[in-house]
């Protein structure tokens, strides 16, 4: 009787398990990503539409996407750690190059040379948003969208205030304009802006500039005094270089010197920048053009005047792009290569999530996006693009582009966090910007062991 | 006889079966890793590539080479002290008043007790706010009484003290503890010091105390392993700035392992806080016969 109930459970897992199998025995491809809930509708989206168009080259192919909003990078590594990585995902640009220099992600650069498709070829996608390693004889890819940072602004409180927009010009919008902007801009709770007399920075009511203190908006301009954080063969520290120390000196004077921008705790007053900006608490802000997803959405709306500008150039202008990377992972990839490979294909192929880029999230890859008016009026939306994008942000990014490090640098997570830490004391006012840039250069030196493309 | 062993040994086979999923859970979930992360310690794992043993060259690294470890380790030691004495000492006075016979007990007793229920990324973010400097609750006051600013949080001098203030707020589960141990002081015993002559600081201090030292080694033995494990008011508040004064020694475990992709050294790191721990634990033990009072057991 015991012995008949065991065979009779046995033979139910066998049957079960058999099943199970083979339905799953098309191709099952997975991808992660992460990102806001309309970036995962988008993602969604593309997925299914994959599966559609490929369904009579790839019988019964799926994709599974999984949306990993947050702790993107714990869960990454525990599904490699289990030995079943994705097949193509989105991925953080510090770990990235260095598993692609073990072989978790894979070198496409041999598929590329195979394959016709215009889109995923080298010279059609934006320079700038390839990841080399290896001495620049492998790639893993580009991003999955371009990113630059610019400077976005409230047009009335420009008109209210009878003060000239922002150059879209990189060249004509200087730092001095920028900083005389600001002033005029900065309005106190009687009205008063900076320099005049009885001027109350405890209680500002309208800053003229914010700008956030991680990284990306810093960056820009130490390049654009010819300052670096490292030497071009990423070995020896330039951050404590007099113009790089000046750049930084310079931001912290905007909060501490001038009072045109809060201080990191004044921000937490703010509600997001967004609705700083809208709601006139900020006249400009400077961020990634990603900001567009809600900017544009308000300016849809009725609900703000935007206005975009490139970042004001302290001696030459620079523009500074940044993203993260889409990548394929070998272990899993090399098992259903050609599903793999068509699919990331598709997932950097701008014109399949052109609603996210419509949208004003996202930047195209392909070049010709950029260059050929056919092709920009399918992306840019009058609604949701200010009429100076194209100057102030396209031509900014094509003439004045620079990648950002995280495409090449050793160690860039552990440098830029360390860069973070030390300059929190300047922003404070604590420390001045020199001593802070000495303590970086110092603790940044054992980290600085070149570049991943060199 | 032989009817008695036997029951007695199927007894013990189900009770062991029954027990078996907490003892499974056990070796699985908890021993388990332990002992790899041990083994991991010695190890240059990055999650994506096979290991390679290095022997002691994670601690090598940590002890020559890491400043961010020594930082982590001073800041998570200066918390821990001060947030176990701190939040001994205040979950005690509390317990004390509560033990009171007054009006609204029950209601204060839940004021008291709150915190300790709110969810760690709430509370966090709510002291963000009364810890900051320009328009945050507790500068407010400062100013209202005439006193200077201060930076809290965001300066590296003041933001272990400000943390250590924040942990008070949650003592909650500590003053019910406290207060289940006040209950249980024998009544005769206060009667006892009255009819010698005794007034409040004599009951306090020969009654109170005495009676209370069991209760005052469990809590703190439990606050020295809950507060060296801090973590969220680093992750939340502060990404253990200002320049690293709030680098808690878990959330640098955290970072190296998944932000930097370092899982061997993050073992390496985690088995120095199983010494610290442990050792901070063994030493309050062995010190226990000298301060705690046992009824059942003799003094030495």
């Amino acid at each position: 009787m015991r012995k008949s109930l065991w065979v009779a459970i046995l033979s139910l897992i066998l049957v079960v398990g058999i099943t199970v199998s083979s339905a799953t025995a098309a191709v099952e491809l997975i991808y992660t990503y992460w990102g806001s809930p309309l970036e995962r509708d988008a993602q969604a989206k593309m997925c299914r539409d994959f599966e559609k168009a490929y369904q009579s080259i790839f019988p019964g192919i799926k994709v599974k996407d999984i949306y990993i909003p947050s702790n993107y990078d714990e869960k990454i590594n525990a599904m490699i750690a289990a030995g079943e990585p994705p097949h193509v995902a989105q991925l953080g640009e510090a770990l990235a190059l260095e598993w692609a220099e073990k072989g978790i992600l894979m070198d496409i650069l041999p598929l590329i040379k195979q394959d016709k498709d215009p889109s995923v070829q080298i010279e059609n996608r934006l320079s700038m948003t390839w990841y080399w390693y290896d001495k620049g004889k492998k790639t893993i890819g580009t991003n999955l969208a371009a990113e630059v940072m610019v400077l976005w602004y409230n047009k009335e409180i420009f008109d209210k205030a009878g003060i000239p927009y922002p150059a879209s010009n990189p060249e004509a919008w200087t730092w001095e304009k920028f900083l005389d902007t600001a002033i005029k801009l900065t309005t106190d709770r009687n009205g008063r802006h900076p320099g005049d007399p009885g001027f109350d920075p405890s209680n500002i009511d309208t800053f003229g500039v914010a700008f956030g203190t991680w990284w990306a908006p810093i960056l820009p301009f130490i390049w654009s005094n010819g300052g670096d954080i490292c030497d071009p063969e990423g070995k020896r520290p330039l951050i404590n270089s007099p113009a790089s120390v000046e750049a930084i000196q310079k931001l912290a004077d905007l909060m501490l010197k001038y009072h045109v921008a809060p201080t990191p705790t004044q921000m937490q007053a703010f509600p997001a920048l967004r609705i700083a900006l809208q709601t006139k608490k900020v006249a400009m802000y400077i961020d990634g053009q990603w900001a567009l997803l809600d900017l544009g959405q308000m300016a849809k709306e009725g609900r703000l005047k935007l206005g975009v500008a490139p970042l004001p150039k302290l001696r030459k202008p620079v523009c500074l792009e940044l993203g993260a990377p889409n990548v394929m992972f070998t272990a899993s990839a090399q098992k259903a290569l050609k599903e793999s490979w068509e699919f990331y294909k598709w997932t950097t192929n701008s014109e399949k999530v052109i609603s996210l880029i419509r949208g004003g999230l996202w930047m195209p890859l392909q070049k010709w996006y950029y260059t050929n008016p056919k092709y920009m009026n399918q992306w840019l939306d009058p609604e949701v693009h200010p009429p100076e994008y194209k100057p102030a942000v396209i031509d900014y990014l094509l003439k004045y582009g620079r990648r950002s490090p995280s495409y090449y640098l050793r160690n860039w997570g552990k440098i830029s966090d360390i860069m973070y830490q030390e300059l929190t004391n300047v922003w404070l006012g604590k420390v001045s910007a020199k001593t802070a840039c000495d303590n970086i250069a110092n603790k940044i030196k054992p980290l600085l062991v070149g570049r991943y493309d060199k | 006889m032989n009817k008695k062993r036997s029951l007695y040994s199927s007894e013990a086979k189900w009770g062991i079966i029954l027990a078996l999923p907490a003892i499974l859970g056990f070796l699985i979930w908890t021993l388990g890793p332990m002992v790899a992360s041990f083994v991991l310690g010695f190890t240059d794992w990055n999650v994506v590539s096979t290991p390679h043993f290095i022997g002691i060259g994670n601690f090598k690294k940590m002890f020559i080479e890491d400043f961010i470890f020594k930082k982590s380790i001073y800041a998570t030691v200066y918390y821990s002290v001060g947030s176990v004495i701190a939040s001994i000492i205040f979950a005690f006075l509390i317990a004390l008043l509560l033990n009171q016979k007054v009006k609204g007990l029950p209601l204060f007793r839940t004021i008291f007790y709150l915190p300790s229920i709110t969810p760690a990324i709430a509370s966090a973010m709510l002291w963000i706010w009364l810890f900051n400097p320009d328009f945050g609750l507790l500068n407010q006051v400062l100013q209202r009484f005439g006193l200077p600013r201060l930076l809290w949080i965001y300066d590296e001098k003041q933001v272990i003290p400000s943390l250590i203030f924040m942990s008070i707020w949650g003592m909650g589960g500590m003053m019910v503890i406290f207060l289940a141990g006040l209950q249980g002081v024998p009544q005769e015993l206060y009667e006892a010091v009255e009819i010698d002559g005794g007034n409040w600081w004599h009951r306090f201090r020969y009654v109170t105390i005495p009676m209370m030292t069991p209760t005052i080694f469990f809590n703190l033995v439990m606050a020295i392993i809950g507060s060296f494990q801090v973590f969220t008011s680093a992750y939340i508040m502060t990404s253990g700035g200002p320049n690293y004064a709030s680098m808690f020694y878990v959330y640098y475990i955290y970072l190296s392992a998944f932000r930097y992709g370092q899982m061997g050294y993050a073992c390496a790191l985690a088995i120095i806080l199983f010494i610290i721990i442990l050792s901070f634990t063994l030493v309050v033990f062995k010190s226990s016969p000298y301060w705690v009072y046992y009824e059942s057991a003799r003094r030495r």
